[in-house]
């Protein structure tokens, strides 16, 4: 508990290098058991306000403006992982000349990409099962701010909406250590109706320290 | 002149009074509305429950004497669901569809909401006539906004993209890299339980080592150069107790995996075959090889390893003994479709 305390209370930039780069772990002396444990402890013991929560990429740039199936409703392209649905693009509408970030529960789908790339407040809570080494499966509540809080500044965040349905939409976020090569993934379901509650809620699962690193070929073609 | 208004007139209510009460019999034979698992009080629920219906109603009734403009009784909407709602009947009529609707009411930021309640939009097309509507209310039961549920057309480009350029299964995928890590630390932890439990009690493992001796008689032995590779066919009990022994050994073991490939078998979707280059280092001793694992990931928490090889890469030479394509791939072995026991139901009470 003191130790996972220390680690809290340190920087950002210091946590994440240190407690979540499998790579490193031969420097650190940390392994997958450790650095998994280790991150559930600060994600769950992390107080985080929706003021603290950092907001990615505010500012739009119009050249990459592309249209949607909806007037007034335009996707900013951004930087991709690998593929192009996964991504740092999110969504704007056109209001008086500004364009704002769609947010509300009339755009779901949007207002999630939006807030899994950071570019409106995380105001989701994730009821999450963190699957950590050895087949572990540990449980938590947590903001979805508090990813941001502790692996934005070390890490970037690509989001996918996978499949939507009229009840249904499924998401997932990848965090990228660039430096490190190696990935976190968020897997998200949440109603589609669920911008609408009070508290918006949505079921996640976590998976850390995923090396990218040594991957040749993660796909058959 | 009163007189003749007077019987004018009177027809002409009759015949109206006639199809608005018609369209309330014909609307409550067809169209019910309940709410189910309120967390509110019953008078609450029962004042809501009407508002629906009238609503619903009185967009039967507006839609059967062609109205352009909906008509709804004070009280049932606020004044912001009157305005959606007049700006959504300007574009088309919503019919009601007769149905028996059961809605969760869920709570939200501003009151309550009901989803799913089904309407036709009269001016749409046929493709695209049957909708959702969804209701919100105000914390005293009033309508306080009517929306169309998320139309699903506008995710179209956004799912197009998805499935068009990425692969279906990529978060398996990473599931298979994060299990694989996790198989690679617990060697290095010399984690048995862990093991015990990720191989099949039926796993096929093969072993390749370098020996020195002459190939025996009984086949174990195959010439590959100048050097020897004996490849022995375990059970999972023996190579756990094996492996048991190499932990006991060596204080010190360093596993690395590199040039991992992952593969999915064409037909059985559930299983993978995972290919890479073993760096292992238990004390001393230093090797390289390629391991081929072929993983069951029907059930995604508990993969299960059903077939395990190792070959050197190198002899002692330093000559390359075993190509990547040496290595086996996932159409080398006949696997039968697993044989799942069916979920018994539940005998009804």
């Amino acid at each position: 508990m003191r130790q996972t305390l220390i680690y809290i209370t340190r920087t950002c930039l210091l946590t994440a290098t240190i407690l979540t780069a499998p790579t490193a772990l031969s420097q650190t002396k940390l392994d997958k058991y450790e650095a998994d444990k280790i991150i559930f402890n600060m994600i769950t013991n992390t107080d985080v306000s929706l003021s603290d929560a950092p907001v990615l990429f505010p500012e739009i740039c119009i050249d990459s403006l592309e249209a949607t199936n909806e007037k007034n409703i335009y996707k900013v392209r951004g930087k991709t992982y690998k593929f192009p649905p996964i991504s740092q693009s999110f969504y704007v509408i056109k209001e008086r000349k500004r364009y704002v970030p769609l947010n509300g529960e009339k755009w779901p789908v949007e207002t999630l990409q939006n807030m899994l790339t950071g570019h409106i407040p995380s105001t989701l809570q994730l009821s999450l099962s963190h699957h950590q080494y050895g087949g572990k499966i540990r449980n938590g509540n947590i903001p979805l701010a508090a990813l941001f809080q502790i692996f934005s500044s070390q890490m970037d965040f690509y989001a996918c909406i996978n499949d939507v349905t009229k009840e249904n939409i499924h998401a997932f976020l990848i965090m990228h250590h660039q430096g490190m090569d190696y990935i976190h993934m968020l897997r998200i379901d949440m109603p589609s109706n669920g911008f609408a509650e009070k508290n918006p809620t949505a079921k996640a699962d976590l998976y850390t320290n995923i090396p990218q690193d040594n991957i040749k070929r993660l796909f058959d073609e | 002149m009163n007189r003749l208004s007077h019987y004018l007139l009177k027809p002409l209510l009759f015949s109206l009074l006639l199809i608005c009460g018609s369209g309330k019999q014909a609307f409550s034979q067809d169209v019910n509305f309940k709410i189910v698992d309120a967390i509110v009080q019953e008078s609450l629920k029962a004042k809501m429950e009407s508002n629906v219906l009238q609503l619903l109603e009185a967009m039967t009734v507006s839609h059967d004497i062609r109205s352009k403009t909906i008509r709804i009784k004070s009280g049932v909407c606020t004044p912001e669901a009157v305005a959606e709602l007049s700006l959504i009947w300007k574009n088309s009529n919503l019919v009601p569809v007769p149905s028996n609707i059961k809605a969760q009411l869920l709570k939200t930021k501003s009151g309550f909401q009901v989803r799913g309640i089904p309407v036709d939009i009269v001016e749409a097309e046929d493709s695209e006539k049957r909708q959702e509507i969804t209701i919100d209310f105000n914390p005293i039961g009033t309508i306080s906004s009517i929306s169309i549920s998320m139309d699903m057309h506008r995710y179209e480009k956004i799912m197009a993209e998805a499935e068009k350029s990425l692969p279906l299964d990529y978060e398996r995928r990473q599931i298979i890299v994060d299990f694989i890590e996790n198989f690679r630390t617990a060697y290095n932890r010399k984690d048995l339980d862990f093991l015990k439990a990720v191989y099949s009690d039926n796993a096929l493992i093969i072993t390749g080592r370098l020996v020195k001796e002459k190939p025996n008689s009984d086949g174990m032995f195959k010439s590959l150069g100048t050097s020897k590779v004996e490849y022995m066919r375990q059970t999972k009990q023996e190579y756990i107790k094996s492996l048991a022994g190499i932990f006991k050994r060596n204080k010190y073991l360093n596993i690395r995996f590199e040039d991992i490939e992952v593969m999915k078998h064409p037909k059985l979707h559930s299983i993978y075959s995972v290919t890479l280059k073993q760096h292992w280092q238990a004390g001393k001793y230093k090797d390289t090889g390629w391991l081929f694992l072929l993983i069951d990931f029907h059930d995604e928490d508990n993969p299960l390893i059903q077939v395990r090889t190792w070959q050197p890469e190198k002899n002692s030479q330093g000559q390359i003994i075993t190509k990547r394509e040496d290595v086996p791939n996932i159409s080398t072995f006949l696997i039968k479709k697993p044989v799942r026991k069916p979920v018994r139901k539940k005998p009804a009470k």
